[in-house]
């Protein structure tokens, strides 16, 4: 290729053109920087034996629900699984109130939009025996964390 | 003395043609929606004296504005009807501008302009609406940028930049202070000047071929548009005092209210997001909405004639496109405020 074939007008229009993109690279870059999250993901709560078999604790802190039947406890993300809106718990049901979506007690979706059940949240005990709920780890939906005598 | 060539007169030639500036052709939309958005300039810069983008004094700092500072409420309550009538006034405009073929050719590129516009207005009044920070908004903050993470690929990027974090925090306040102010408004004062420039530069107001021969002078002009502005002030200072906007405790993002309702210019979005996915009823039906808006001088209606003509015969089919669109839109938020 010879000198003549890339014009100046041409050369300075491309590296303009690059030097453009690079700022606004930067620019996306710069603006893209993640904190550390603000909110907290480990919530220590009360011993196992403060829930009672059969009760339903709202934890809106965690934005959770945490549940005790005849295996354990376990606990249920109340972030909707269509478009991250709190469900409320009303009588053995999930309802979302953004966009009307249901399910059933243990997460299934009743009515749409939803199409994925509620997320089950991981509990553990700490060593002062409290129950920990870590909202940033999901469990299986048969998990339970046993009550001991 | 010799004057010297302003915007002002660029914009206000010594005659112009009056078929033009007829009331009832243009219902002075356009002139409308440059006035409120002055008014919102103003009192939005009056309110940057008081407001606070912080998670502890955003909601506190409006308060104050609101009950506190002398003729905050006022303020407050111009700055608020002049947003919500621009978002109404700006759509008429643009039913206007369709039904009386004012986009074909040359004026194409001025619809472009025009069409950005307006998502700038219905942006501004968003953003504007999260930056009162209480309980109200927490929802429709929650679900508008939840809407951006279900687009593929880059949409994890796009919640970034907008949040500033990984969830909704203090950091979302500043950002939407920040967007409010010089990512959309300042942005939109470039565009609405090029789109008044365009208006004159285009040949004028749009007029049917051939012209009448009847103009009005510049100073008949300015002194209809000094009465249009005073009659305008008037019924914002009204309605201001009147109905005061809403303002309730703030914001906390743990005890969220049971009842979620967007605000009145997206409940349509809410609706469709009650019958599916996120991504094609909350990002793909708006986006397509815009694209047929965008699409209309160019592949539905690229011929010149019947411009300037209320309900001209040659954009019969851009004006049925338009008007079901917004019947649908309408009919949606209906659905959607009964729910």
């Amino acid at each position: 290729m010879s000198v003549e074939e890339v014009s100046r007008r041409t050369i300075l229009r491309v590296s303009l053109g690059l030097a453009g993109l690079l700022g606004l690279g930067a620019v996306v870059k710069f603006l893209g920087y993640q904190p550390a999250p603000a909110n907290p993901t480990h919530f220590t709560l009360k011993t196992p034996q403060d829930y009672q078999v059969g009760s339903a604790t709202s934890l809106p802190e965690a934005k959770a629900w945490l549940f005790r039947d005849e295996q354990g406890l376990y606990a249920i993300s109340a972030v909707c699984t269509h478009l991250g809106c709190m469900v409320n718990f009303v009588t053995d049901q999930f309802e979302c109130p953004c966009h009307g979506s249901r399910y059933n007690a243990a997460g299934y979706v009743l009515q749409g939009p939803a199409k994925l059940p509620l997320n089950y949240l991981a509990l553990t005990l700490s060593p002062e025996g409290a129950v920990v709920l870590d909202t940033k780890v999901n469990a299986p939906a048969d998990h339970r964390l046993a009550v001991g005598g | 003395m010799a004057r010297r060539s302003t915007f002002f007169h660029h914009l206000h030639p010594p005659s112009i043609p009056q078929r033009g500036v007829r009331f009832r052709y243009t219902f002075g939309l356009g002139g409308l929606a440059f006035f409120l958005f002055g008014v919102l300039v103003v009192t939005g810069l009056l309110e940057m004296f008081y407001y606070v983008p912080s998670l502890e004094r955003a909601n506190a700092s409006v308060q104050m504005l609101t009950f506190l500072v002398p003729y905050g409420w006022l303020v407050r309550g111009v700055h608020y009807w002049a947003a919500q009538s621009l978002v109404v006034t700006a759509i008429l405009h643009l039913l206007r501008v369709v039904l009386t073929g004012a986009y074909k050719s040359p004026r194409r590129f001025n619809w472009l302009l025009g069409v950005s516009l307006l998502v700038f207005v219905v942006l501004l009044d968003f953003t504007g609406y999260v930056l009162r920070w209480d309980t109200d908004i927490e929802w429709a903050l929650l679900v508008g940028t939840n809407l951006l993470k279900s687009i593929p690929v880059i949409g994890e990027l796009l919640y970034g930049l907008v949040v500033g974090g990984t969830e909704v925090s203090g950091e979302t306040i500043v950002r939407f202070y920040t967007w409010h102010i010089f990512g959309l408004a300042l942005i939109a004062v470039v565009a609405i000047g090029w789109h008044i420039f365009r208006v004159r530069r285009d040949g004028g107001i749009s007029a049917p071929e051939p012209r009448t021969p009847d103009r009005i002078a510049r100073d008949d002009l300015v002194k209809r548009e000094v009465v249009a502005m005073l009659l305008a002030t008037a019924a914002l200072l009204l309605v201001a005092v009147v109905f005061r906007p809403e303002l309730g405790p703030t914001g906390n993002f743990s005890q969220l209210p049971g009842e979620a309702s967007a605000p009145w210019f997206f409940i349509w979005v809410q609706q469709l997001l009650r019958w599916g996915d996120p991504l094609p009823m909350g990002v793909l039906i708006p986006i397509g909405l815009l694209t047929i808006l965008v699409l209309i001088p160019y592949a539905i209606d690229r011929r010149s004639a019947g411009v300037g003509r209320w309900f001209n015969r040659e954009g019969r089919v851009a004006q049925l496109v338009v008007l079901v669109l917004l019947t649908a839109i309408i009919g949606l938020t209906v659905l959607g405020v009964m729910k």
